[in-house]
């Protein structure tokens, strides 16, 4: 449901009506954001995209992906895992894969693959921006997340920056005919010292109860 | 290794089959025509096929028939004339994979999304069957009574044609998208995306175990006429990667010969008696191996 106020304003207005009352120390600045704690915000679920034909079963739990001295991009990505509530699943497993730099997959081993630990709810990992190879248009890491209670997902994430969108994601995500959603394709944050960027990708995972 | 034959085909290639005997190479190209050669390239025929988007032919073991499938139809032709003898509407998305029983009386066809289907080679429909998980490959067993499917789940399913039901699943570390009965029907041969070909007993399900591993993902296989030999290539999807091999099994010694064709993405296997023939194509370029 939309409220027309913001949090800040409402305490403002309340406390201006003398409908409320703050006790010093605390200002109305601080205890905006926590007026909300343990209400939950609905999200919307993420969108599924094919498993593909590379998902290799017995991944280990791991949470940096590419061996030591691979080359590459240095990439992370962590994000939180919720479900369709808003409920934040610290019991949920997470499961990716992805190319090399160089766009081939580690069929026989399990290079590039992994189940990153979560920490509560969030999970992160750490690897090197997957390549392009034939057959798919962009670069991907593939995701599979499942918790009790829920429905698995299985999806894709894909990176802005990715030369195939030409810098324009929202008008051309659609040149790889297997992305169908925009919000798969997420924002790169390049951070570190010039000598040694690295790129940095936020990814919430949102699973439907069932 | 070099090839025994390389020639250019009018178009470039989307898809490949070997004859049975081994004389012929049936050829889909972009231009959207069926080229049919002989293996050392001189064109036998050639015809209006269909769609330029066509990625999946095989031809029937009794070597009468030659299907197609391109766009969302299937097509079948004559193989001694060329003549296209009948088309039908078969899937929603671009058909992705064929399967053939021995004399084409029964066809199986899936665009990899929607549950598989069966049809009668007239083109009636039969039914639907299948796990309907994005289907890599299928086989139809010679006399068309069972169906082979392997799924990006990694799992292999085996189904009865009359009935649809499942009959075996079975998981493996990586997806089985190269599957091919043996002559009697009662051996299945898997070539997986890492590598590895295994035997399966086709009526009970039971894994007979592991043949031999590719450095590359399965790409094609096949059993001699006479079930005695069976030939799977490696698929090297990217120029970066390791590069392909056919390898040959004698099934009584488990005896491996491998022969390196390179880079090689689109290939077919099949055998001229006991000699196996590997063709694989890249563009315009359809290079034979016949080790």
């Amino acid at each position: 449901m939309a409220f027309h106020l913001s949090r800040r304003d409402l305490l403002e207005k309340c406390a201006a009506a003398g409908l409320l009352l703050v006790a010093p120390p605390l200002t109305i600045a601080e205890i905006a954001p926590r007026l909300e704690d343990g209400v939950l915000t609905p999200r919307r679920p993420t969108p599924p995209n094919d498993l593909g034909p590379f998902f290799k079963r017995g991944a280990p739990r791991a949470g940096k992906l590419a061996p030591e001295g691979a080359p590459g991009l240095p990439l992370s990505v962590s994000g939180q895992v919720f479900d369709t509530r808003g409920e934040r699943l610290s019991d949920a497993v997470v499961e990716v894969w992805h190319a090399s730099h160089s766009g081939v997959y580690d069929n026989q081993g399990f290079n590039y693959r992994g189940r990153p630990p979560l920490d509560g709810n969030r999970y992160g990992f750490e690897s090197v921006m997957p390549g392009h190879y034939p057959d798919r248009v962009c670069q991907h890491v593939h995701y599979m997340a499942s918790a009790p209670g829920h429905k698995p997902l299985i999806t894709q994430l894909y990176f802005a920056t990715d030369p195939v969108f030409e810098g324009d994601p929202d008008k051309n995500f659609g040149k790889d005919p297997l992305v169908h959603s925009r919000e798969l394709v997420r924002p790169v944050l390049i951070s570190g010292d010039p000598g040694s960027p690295r790129a940095i990708v936020s990814f919430d995972l949102v699973l439907e109860r069932g | 290794m070099t090839p025994t034959h390389s020639f250019e085909a009018e178009e470039k290639v989307s898809a490949l089959a070997i004859a049975p005997g081994g004389s012929e190479i049936a050829a889909l190209l972009k231009n959207g025509k069926l080229q049919i050669s002989s293996t050392a390239g001189k064109l036998l025929r050639s015809t209006a096929a269909g769609e330029a988007k066509a990625y999946a032919i095989a031809c029937t073991a009794d070597g009468r028939r030659i299907v197609a499938g391109c766009g969302k139809s299937l097509h079948v032709f004559d193989r001694s004339t060329g003549e296209r003898l009948r088309s039908w509407t078969a899937q929603r998305g671009d058909i992705a994979a064929i399967a053939c029983s021995r004399d084409g009386s029964l066809l199986a066809s899936t665009d990899g999304y929607e549950a598989v289907k069966l049809w009668k080679g007239d083109g009636s429909p039969i039914r639907t069957l299948g796990s309907g998980i994005e289907v890599l490959g299928i086989a139809l067993s010679p006399s068309g009574d069972r169906v082979a499917e392997g799924a990006s789940d990694t799992k292999l399913r085996l189904f009865a044609s009359a009935s649809g039901a499942l009959q075996h699943s079975l998981e493996f570390p990586m997806a089985c998208p190269v599957l091919a009965f043996s002559p009697d029907g009662r051996m299945l041969a898997a070539g997986s995306v890492d590598g590895s070909l295994s035997l399966l007993d086709a009526v009970s399900g039971e894994a007979k175990g592991i043949l031999g591993r590719h450095a590359v993902p399965a790409g094609a296989a096949a059993f001699s006429a006479d079930g005695r030999r069976l030939a799977c290539t490696g698929a090297s999807i990217n120029p970066w990667g390791a590069e392909a091999e056919l390898k040959v099994w004698d099934l009584a010694t488990k005896r491996e010969a491998a022969t390196p064709i390179g880079v090689s993405f689109l290939n077919a296997v099949g055998f001229a008696g006991a000699h196996p023939i590997v063709a694989s194509a890249r563009d315009k370029t359809i290079s034979v191996w016949e080790p």
